[in-house]
């Protein structure tokens, strides 16, 4: 009985603090600043409230991946060399982001985002057959942001049945985040008027907001106040943008070329890493294709998403480091295939293509195989600006 | 204090404990939660 | 639904645990309530898949059935070794189908359902003791009970039928219902931190040490890994056996302080107990019994030395048939041997095994042997 009575002493003095606790969560994410968007973080991707909070009546999405943390260091980076204009970007996605997780973040912002401008970051990458991995899915999966994408009316029923779908098949060996799921779909597309799951429903809904705020917030902060990962003034660009400035694109070959002594002009670094293995590297994608992919499916659907939502769509395909791909079997045949596939959809739905592959063979564009290098970036920055500041097409 | 007191309060300290650092880490843990793969794509 | 994972579950478990607490403390017996709740939990953990369900279902009867039968003939026809042999063998063949089927050509996956590896140790320990003659009757209702008790299903504690039924007869008064009542609740939640915790700490330890080659991140990764299996199975332990008192069921102790023992000897008593108790009982003594019987090995300790290898043989097979499994079990059989070997020959321990700077090197020694064992048991060398 002693033992009872000291459990509800204790219960009772936890239920207080967390009352104190709830109360003083503020879940303000809006940085005034404008520093959420360029803020490069795995914990803001996954977060509704990081994004949707920070998005205003200019606001950009740019969807992309592992190349936002590249080049932070560098005036080339699109938050240095844009410095005014890309305080009101709003950059989604880290390593093993693929278009189906752009789509779900897309969407459960889409209100919002209406009438305002979305540019995709495609990935060379991210058309092998498979398409997107559970593993990746499941890394980079946000609850916050599908359960908004799900409640967004304004969504059409078939393109969430389509996240739907793919959503709970990808999370089949996390079962705790498959049930999840599986409950927000019953109730958003199912007919589940059980109580028991609404309950449920919204204990899930509330304590995600909750952990993806304090997630959000503390990585924010140990990133900006600790280890000062915002932007540096020394490399913000002050002077007009002039993507064909000739100093500035042979400063910019120059910065390269001093850190690059091989055939593939890459980052002497990055290629030593890629030195120890060269013979077995060769012709490694020998047997691999963009010819066909899930990949292409969920491009279609993301498309018609942003369309659903009102959103002006730029699809940007990266470029990648031509010599090497060569080399390791995908060759530029193949990789043609990927540009015409990519060029039919965007012309399905009158969307606007950057196709970057010619650039492919450019030199010191990539520091490695992907990435793009200070010349590469100067090429995207290009499309970001232009295509932000033009009018609507 | 008597013996009976201490040992009660120690025991409430107890379950307090493990009920705070179970809340805690369900708060905090999406900060653990990733990985930090090293994307080295080739 | 994983049992004793995430929050439905635990609502659930509140919610059902209300009227067992209600039915003790009015000193009611809570046996047919807990039965019910057992197989909604178990319908609940095994819903997504009618396969397994039905495997459980079949597995079961089987058992019964078996046990029923040998029950029969040995009252007809009295004590027969090779009777006995028989149907010790059909109350292990389900689960050596399930482990071996798959191996071999055609990789058929038959009885698979959560559980099978420690529903079985249950049905072959009836069937021993119906030998013994320690067991006289089995009914249906305790059989059932014993079986699918929900807080053991998933991994244990072990249980043993003669115990579990004097649990399910005894009266508790309410003092002591109310005095385990508060153990319970007090297990339950520091299990959950263990588990949900601790474990998840080291396992993500574990994750950013996994892919290194390196050998001083592979000691780390030892250790690493040592402490999660520790924390995810202790804590789990601790909830299944507060979830047992709950229902009035007072299941074995699987853990205790299993770090601080200073020989592997020790270490077995106080890791995954319930597991190294059956195997005692049920497979070392009785080789050891029999080899004294026949004489051979001639010397006591050579006998005790090669039930051990025998005993951690099996014991590593029980946990799967990969190499690294096998492996485990021969380290731990090895080294038992050899422990025993050295603490009833060697000089210079039976001079020191009272000193504390002894001590410290015994533990120091069994608490890396132990490391290393688990380090093989991950299948990380192997």
């Amino acid at each position: 009985m002693k033992k009872i009575k000291a459990f509800i002493v204790a219960a009772l003095l936890f239920t207080v603090f967390l009352v104190i606790f709830e109360i003083s969560l503020s879940y303000k994410l809006y940085t005034d600043d404008k520093s959420m968007g360029m803020w490069n973080s795995a914990y803001k991707d996954r977060s509704y409230e990081a994004i949707s909070q920070n998005i205003g009546d200019d606001t950009m999405i740019i969807c992309g991946s592992s190349e936002f943390a590249h080049g932070r260091n560098s005036k080339y980076h699109p938050m240095n060399m844009c410095a005014k204009d890309s305080k009101n970007w709003m950059t989604i996605g880290s390593s093993y982001n693929q278009t189906l997780l752009h789509g779900i973040a897309v969407g459960s912002v889409g209100e919002q985002m209406n009438n305002k401008k979305v540019v995709m970051l495609l990935s060379p990458t991210w058309f092998y057959k498979k398409g997107i991995s559970p593993e990746h899915f499941e890394l980079r999966f946000s609850e916050t942001e599908y359960y908004h994408f799900m409640e967004n009316k304004t969504i059409p029923r078939d393109i969430k049945e389509y996240y739907a779908k793919r959503s709970e098949k990808l999370l089949s060996k996390n079962e705790g985040l498959q049930s999840k799921v599986e409950l927000c779909n019953s109730i958003n597309l199912g007919n589940n008027d059980s109580s028991i799951d609404e309950f449920r429903y919204n204990f899930y809904k509330g304590y995600a907001r909750q952990k993806d705020y304090i997630t959000v917030k503390t990585s924010y902060n140990l990133d900006h106040k600790l280890y000062g990962k915002g932007r540096k003034k020394k490399y913000a660009n002050k002077h007009k943008i002039d993507f064909k400035n000739e100093t500035m694109l042979k400063k910019a070959t120059k910065l390269s070329e001093k850190k690059s002594h091989n055939d593939f002009t890459m980052r002497d670094s990055n290629f030593s890493k890629l030195e120890l293995n060269i013979l077995g590297l060769k012709g490694s994608h020998n047997k691999d294709s963009w010819e066909q992919s899930k990949e292409y499916k969920d491009l279609e659907y993301f498309i018609r998403l942003c369309n659903s939502q009102n959103i002006e769509l730029d699809i940007v395909l990266l470029p990648v480091n031509g010599r090497w791909y060569d080399y390791t079997g995908m060759t530029k045949d193949k990789r043609t295939v990927l540009s015409e596939n990519v060029k039919k959809i965007a012309s399905k739905y009158n969307v606007k293509f950057d196709d970057l592959s010619k650039y492919s063979y450019d030199k010191y564009l990539t520091s490695d195989a992907v990435h793009p290098w200070n010349l590469g970036w100067v090429v995207i920055n290009e499309r970001l600006y232009n295509f932000y500041k033009g009018g609507k097409s | 204090m008597k013996k009976e007191t201490k040992e009660f309060i120690i025991l409430v300290l107890k379950y307090f404990l493990i009920m705070m650092i179970l809340f805690i880490f369900a708060m905090y843990s999406g900060i653990i939660e990733t990985p930090k793969f090293t994307y080295a794509e080739f | 639904m994983e049992l004793f994972t995430g929050y439905t579950f635990f609502s659930a478990l509140v919610l059902l645990s209300i009227p067992a607490i209600i039915l003790g403390i009015k000193e009611k017996n809570i046996k047919y309530y807990g039965f019910f709740v057992t197989l909604v939990f178990v319908f609940l953990a095994l819903m997504k898949s009618p396969k397994a369900i039905m495997y459980l279902v079949i597995f079961c009867l089987f058992e019964y059935f078996i046990i029923r039968e040998y029950l029969r003939i040995y009252k007809a026809k009295g004590r027969n070794a090779k009777t006995y042999y028989i149907f010790v063998f059909l109350s292990l063949l389900p689960l050596m189908l399930n482990k071996f089927l798959p191996v071999l050509p055609g990789h058929l996956k038959i009885f698979a359902f959560l559980g099978i590896s420690y529903m079985t140790f249950k049905g072959t320990q009836i069937i021993i003791e119906i030998y013994d003659g320690l067991i006289e009757d089995v009914k249906l209702f305790d059989f059932a009970y014993l079986f699918l008790f929900f807080p053991t299903i998933t991994s244990g504690p072990i249980d043993r039928s003669r115990r579990f039924e004097e649990d399910l007869k005894r009266r508790i008064s309410k003092e002591e219902y109310l005095d385990n009542l508060g153990t319970a609740i007090f297990r339950i939640l520091l299990g959950a931190m263990y588990k949900t915790v601790f474990a998840a700490l080291f396992y993500q330890a574990m994750l950013r040490l996994e892919r290194t080659s390196d050998i001083l991140e592979l000691i780390g990764y030892m250790y690493v890994y040592g402490f999660y299996m520790f924390f995810d199975f202790a804590g789990y332990s601790h909830m299944a056996v507060g979830a047992g008192m709950i229902f009035g069921i007072q299941l074995p102790e699987n853990f205790n302080k299993p770090f601080v023992s200073k020989d592997l000897k020790e270490f077995w008593d106080r890791w995954h107990i319930s597991l190294s108790h059956w195997f005692r009982d049920f497979i070392f003594t009785r080789i050891v019994m029999k080899m004294t019987e026949k004489k051979c090995p001639k010397k006591k300790l050579n006998r005790a030395s090669l039930a051990f290898l025998i005993n951690m043989s099996v014991m590593g097979i029980w946990h799967g048939t990969d190499l690294n499994y096998i492996v485990y079990g021969v380290y731990h059989g090895v080294l038992l041997a050899i422990t025993e070997i050295y603490e009833k020959k060697s000089k210079f321990h039976k001079k020191n095994k009272k000193k504390k700077w002894y001590h410290a090197i015994q533990w120091f020694v069994t608490f890396n042997v132990v490391m290393f064992g688990f380090l093989i048991f991950s299948g990380k060398l192997i």
